[in-house]
């Protein structure tokens, strides 16, 4: 049974304004636990209105959000309660860091919903460490940290309040290769550890390729395309259309294609590609053959 | 060769409560006019130092940073050097400063005391070369980010600088923002000869550069036309940058034993190579 279902969600803003603008209009997917899902989309396409709908920061206009066989809004007093389910990283989290120390900042989360002693202690120490921030760190301002590193904190502080579900907003944009290699790995190794369920909103078609298992496609606030990552990255007119790309390793064999177009393979990495070539072209082309 | 910036034996620290970091160490590089330069490197390699030393932001601790000759140690030549080399920031939210578009490219102009008709020519004609000039009476806090970036530049074109270095212009911005950007530093350069220095963690966008320069922990470690560093693919990773998916697969085959130039990026000049490479190995 799916763990996260999105039902027929619609979000207007300014209702009965003339400003009123639909932001996002009848969406509809699933997830299961474990899932990574890639979500894509141009600025404007209603990613973000979507992602703060997800832990109750907004309120469907109309349509409903399953999480765990309950909707979220059923008692709406008890919204609260979600967002210890539901962890939400937005773009650029540095920017939300406000404690003392690095430790502080980390516990925020966890204190509020009520963790005490030796159990809070733990949560911090433990996603701390996910994120590779080094136990010399914590006693620091996080003012004095690296960008990178205040990054890392900040998803760590997410992540204490131990959430079955997390959501990440851009979250490695302005980060360098190795910056960027550090946060994918750390969620990875949430994921496996908690097996929790991850939504991912990126601009990079290249990393949804290498880490998500499910992509969801949004233009103009509706469902272009959802399914596994493979199926999602096959329409390749059709997401040119709507301005999107695929990923360039894509994109290459499907030009190849144009001139080859016996060549059975839709490469979604690097390595798939050359594992591909090397048992094709066998020995033939090679300088020593 | 005529150049417009030269470092020349450069020291630069960032001093701390408890310990000084030094960023460069006799570092000498320069930069001829008219060229379009790329500058790669990780975050903390030193590039963002590099660029605020170009035109006085910060100054050397030994060694001088020439400007047209002028250095700016000289706080005499402080405005001139100013003027001749503008800076292109990171955030664009950070670099505009009024609620209009054509504002706020007047914003410089207007400070160099420049008569209502000469500020207005500037700003029109700058507007045009990053092609916002419909947009004029816009307001800049709906812009999108690539648009925001394109009036910052706008911003520096009316200042008609003879240099413009951008740090990181695109990090903040999706696919399509960053090609409008690069598009127009592009342009920039081919129509009006204005030098570019561009410091950028993406390889993509050295693609058409004259000249790329790869740094690591304060030092370059790869200098040369984009077609020479491409090649290096092992160097560029333990730099710590990545190298586009076209330049890897080409590396890996040859790695493979397959005869093969992998020194491109551009997908057609790639599928083109791997095309020919099939056809021979139908041929044998």
């Amino acid at each position: 049974m799916s763990y996260l279902t999105v039902n027929n969600l619609t979000h207007t803003y300014g209702e009965g304004t003339p400003s009123r603008k639909v932001a996002i209009n009848d969406i509809s997917f699933s997830l299961e636990k474990g899932d990574v899902l890639g979500v894509i989309g141009h600025t404007g396409s209603g990613k973000s209105t979507l992602v703060t709908h997800l832990n109750g920061l907004m309120k469907p206009t109309s349509g409903s959000i399953i999480l765990d066989g309950k909707d979220i809004w059923e008692k709406p007093k008890e919204i609260k309660n979600i967002r210890s389910k539901v962890g939400l990283v937005f773009q650029y989290p540095e920017y939300q860091l406000f404690e003392e120390t690095v430790y502080k900042d980390i516990a925020f989360g966890p204190e509020n919903l009520g963790l005490v002693g030796t159990e809070l202690d733990r949560s911090v120490r433990s996603a701390a460490a996910l994120m590779k921030v080094q136990d010399e760190l914590l006693d620091k301002s996080p003012f004095e940290l690296s960008g990178g590193e205040k990054r890392r904190v900040a998803i760590a502080g997410v992540l204490a309040m131990n959430p079955d579900v997390v959501v990440f907003d851009e979250p490695t944009a302005g980060l360098d290769p190795i910056g960027r290699e550090t946060i994918f790995s750390a969620i990875a190794d949430y994921r496996k550890k908690n097996n929790a369920t991850i939504i991912i909103v990126s601009h990079s078609m290249e990393d949804i390729a290498a880490v998500c298992n499910k992509v969801l496609v949004l233009n103009g606030g509706k469902v272009a395309y959802f399914g596994d990552t493979r199926t999602v990255f096959s329409n390749v007119s059709g997401l040119a259309e709507i301005g999107l790309g695929v990923p360039m390793i894509t994109s290459l064999f499907e030009k190849i294609k144009a001139k080859h177009p016996d060549l059975d393979c839709s490469p979604l990495t690097v390595d798939e590609a050359l594992s591909f070539l090397l048992s094709y072209l066998g020995k033939g082309g090679r300088a020593d053959a | 060769m005529d150049n417009i910036i030269t470092l020349d034996k450069v020291s630069f620290a960032y001093e701390s409560e408890d310990k000084n970091y030094e960023v460069l160490k006799d570092f000498s590089v320069s930069f001829e006019r008219g060229t379009f330069n790329v500058v790669l490197g990780h975050n903390g390699s030193g590039k963002s130092t590099l660029a605020k030393l170009l035109n006085g932001l910060i100054k050397p601790v030994s060694g001088t940073v020439s400007v047209n000759g002028l250095s700016t140690l000289d706080d005499e030549s402080d405005f001139i050097i100013k003027k001749a080399v503008g800076m292109v920031f990171q955030n664009p939210d950070n670099q505009l400063v009024s609620s209009v578009v054509e504002e706020d490219v007047a914003f410089g102009p207007e400070n160099l005391g420049l008569s209502p008709e000469e500020i207005r020519r500037r700003v029109d004609n700058a507007l045009k070369a990053v092609d916002m000039y419909d947009m004029r009476l816009n307001a800049t806090h709906k812009l999108s980010g690539g648009q925001k970036q394109r009036v910052a530049i706008a911003g520096i074109i009316a200042m008609e600088p003879e240099c413009i270095v951008l740090d990181e212009p695109t990090a903040m911005l999706d696919p399509k923002g960053r090609k409008e950007v690069i598009d127009t530093v592009l342009k920039l350069n081919k129509e009006k000869g204005i030098t570019v220095i561009l410091i950028t963690h993406f390889m993509e966008e050295a693609e058409f550069a004259d000249r790329v320069l790869v740094m690591s922990d304060g030092n370059i470690i790869s200098d040369g036309a984009p077609c020479e560093i491409f090649s290096q693919v092992e160097k560029i990773k333990s730099a710590g940058l990545s190298v586009p998916q076209t330049t890897d697969l080409l590396f890996k085959l040859k790695t493979a034993g397959y005869n093969v130039d992998n020194n491109v990026i551009s997908a057609d000049v790639c599928a083109s190579i791997i095309s020919d490479l099939i056809d021979n190995s139908l041929k044998k």
